[in-house]
């Protein structure tokens, strides 16, 4: 009986693990390998940063990490000036048809890419007739990467107390400044977030801005090509890095925030 | 002249002006789109030329032929087996997690792979998987021999869908436990429920909002896949995802456009299906409805 008690208190963590294990174990190998001076024989050789140096010395790629960068930038802000607006009203007013509003704007981020890429790049190429490039990928992804800001909003506006608000409009603040003294100043770690959660679909997007892009270099494009030549160390070394920069940044990130959000609230209660 | 005393009226409650910007951008660049997609669905493509030609050609042959059919019912059959086996998987993962004193860092943790990206991560799972890759060689090493015949096949395929969409689902679940009373889970077990029992048949049920919203986030974009059977599928046959990115090349813009708004009605019904099992409970947490009720 203590036994069964016992393997059932361990059989949550060990699955836990192992789904962390199958999220990780393939980035991990690929760092690895990205530093072995032998790719196609791993396991006992050598070590060397070689391919890290010939990644940074190629144009091709360091463009693609600035192309992808603007894209990202551009895209989340856009996403994101449109999202607090929408989300804000939807969440305290009664906008006429809101639940159905609501939905709407989150179909852009469960639509399937392709569907978005397809769509956009029809549209913007053949009826509008703009050239590809980056920006017409930025507006693209701008699309998809509004559903994921406008939800995490959403997630953070409802159940938000609005008394806060009411009390500094009583107190004579105007409605904006009510709403970037009080409202934006308790939710600012949920704006970090969309900003963030936007600028990275939109930075790692694939086939929203393959179609969009023309031959301009990106990130996810220059992958694609790599990936269809067999065996690039090359390509690892710059997944690695761009990777691992990710998660650092995130990790970093989330730390800070949650330390600041317990100072913040300190001096602001 | 009531009819547009009312539009105006609705327009100026609150909260409109704030909602209008996003929906222009949407109409702008989503719905337009979409409907330039079923205009040029209806038109053919010749020699990388656009015809003018109005027919159902393109929707005769797509649902017409085994050529897009099987692929089409493959996809089905793939996002059906990915979304299922996710949820399996990630229930118990959440309900852990959401039970969890550190609930936060594991959770976090669990979502971070996606950030990194769909195509850097399946750059990664390739490396893995490979023939003769990591993978192999340490089966290999334990003493399975032969081919372990996971890349370039359908299993490929549906590991790879699993990596990619695996923490939406958990994290979706993990929302909806947030709000859940874990007393209802300890009841079942101290009335001697297994554990299938307590997971699929007690949690599961209570907790719609996030089965409803997991299973549209994971099988509507497994549907329309199409990285991952290019890299991690076999020959033995494509899916449709596939086929739809092939159009481009071959600069068959209107079958493409056809396929397309195929995908689309299918996302859509898929989508409105779990939304019905969400439905409820969103409302409920959203308060939409008793405010609806409130100030009429």
């Amino acid at each position: 009986m203590k036994a069964a008690a016992l393997l059932r208190g361990l059989a949550g963590p060990a699955l836990y693990a192992a789904v962390i294990v199958f999220l990780f174990a393939p980035i991990i190998v690929m760092a690895w390998v990205s530093l072995s001076a032998s790719p196609m024989q791993p396991v006992g050789g050598e070590y060397t940063t070689r391919w890290y140096e010939s990644t940074l010395s190629q144009r091709r790629y360091t463009d693609a990490l600035l192309n992808s960068t603007g894209i990202g930038l551009a895209a989340s802000v856009l996403a994101l000036g449109l999202a607090l607006p929408a989300s804000y009203a939807i969440a305290r007013f009664n906008v006429p048809g809101r639940s159905l509003l609501a939905i709407a704007f989150i179909l852009p981020m469960v639509l399937t890419n392709l569907l978005i890429a397809l769509a956009t790049s029809l549209f913007l190429s053949l009826v509008l007739d703009l050239p590809g490039g980056i920006w017409t990928s930025a507006i693209s992804n701008a699309v998809h990467a509004f559903g994921f800001a406008f939800l995490i909003l959403m997630i953070e506006l409802i159940g938000h107390n609005w008394n806060f608000e009411a009390a500094a409009r009583t107190c004579g603040a105007g409605r904006l400044g009510a709403f970037i003294g009080i409202t934006v100043a308790l939710i600012w770690p949920a704006l970090l977030g969309a900003l963030l959660l936007g600028f990275l679909v939109a930075f790692n997007g694939l086939e929203i801005t393959f179609y969009n892009v023309g031959a301009t270099p990106t990130l996810a494009t220059v992958a694609w090509g790599m990936l269809r030549h067999g065996i690039k160390p090359e390509l690892y070394a710059f997944s690695t890095m761009v990777v691992v920069g990710i998660l650092a940044v995130v990790g970093v990130l989330a730390v800070l925030v949650r330390w600041r959000i317990i100072e913040r609230g300190g001096r602001l209660y | 002249m009531r009819l547009d005393l009312r539009l105006q009226a609705t327009l100026r409650r609150p909260g409109v002006s704030l909602v209008a910007p996003a929906v222009l951008f949407l109409m702008f660049f989503l719905v337009l789109p979409l409907l330039a997609v079923l205009a040029l669905s209806f038109l053919e493509t010749r020699q990388y030329e656009i015809v003018f030609n109005l027919n159902l050609g393109n929707y005769a042959a797509i649902l017409g032929s085994w050529t897009y059919v099987r692929p089409l019912l493959r996809s089905v059959a793939m996002a059906s087996a990915v979304s299922i086996c996710s949820l399996f998987v990630a229930l118990p993962v959440a309900v852990w997690i959401a039970s969890s004193r550190y609930r936060l860092p594991l959770v976090l943790l669990t979502a971070a792979p996606f950030l990194a990206g769909e195509m850097l991560r399946i750059t990664a799972l390739q490396l893995l998987l490979a023939p003769a890759g990591i993978f192999e060689l340490a089966l290999a090493r334990l003493g399975f021999s032969g081919d372990a015949a996971l890349m370039y096949s359908d299993v490929g395929t549906f590991v790879g869908l699993v990596y990619v969409w695996l923490p939406f689902m958990i994290l979706s679940l993990y929302l909806s436990l947030l709000k859940f009373d874990f007393s209802y889970e300890h009841v079942a077990a101290t009335c001697g429920a297994n554990w299938w029992r307590r997971y699929y048949e007690v949690v599961l049920p209570l907790n719609k909002a996030g089965l409803g919203i997991g299973l549209a986030v994971v099988f509507i974009p497994s549907l329309g896949s199409s990285i991952e059977p290019r890299f991690l599928g076999g020959p033995d046959g494509s899916l449709y995802g596939m086929i739809l990115a092939s159009q481009r090349n071959f600069g068959t813009w209107a079958r493409g456009a056809a396929m397309g708004f195929v995908l689309l009605c299918l996302s859509l019904i898929a989508l409105s299906l779990f939304l019905r099992i969400a439905w409820p409970d969103l409302i409920r947490w959203s308060g939409f409805r008793e405010e609806a009720r409130r100030q009429p």
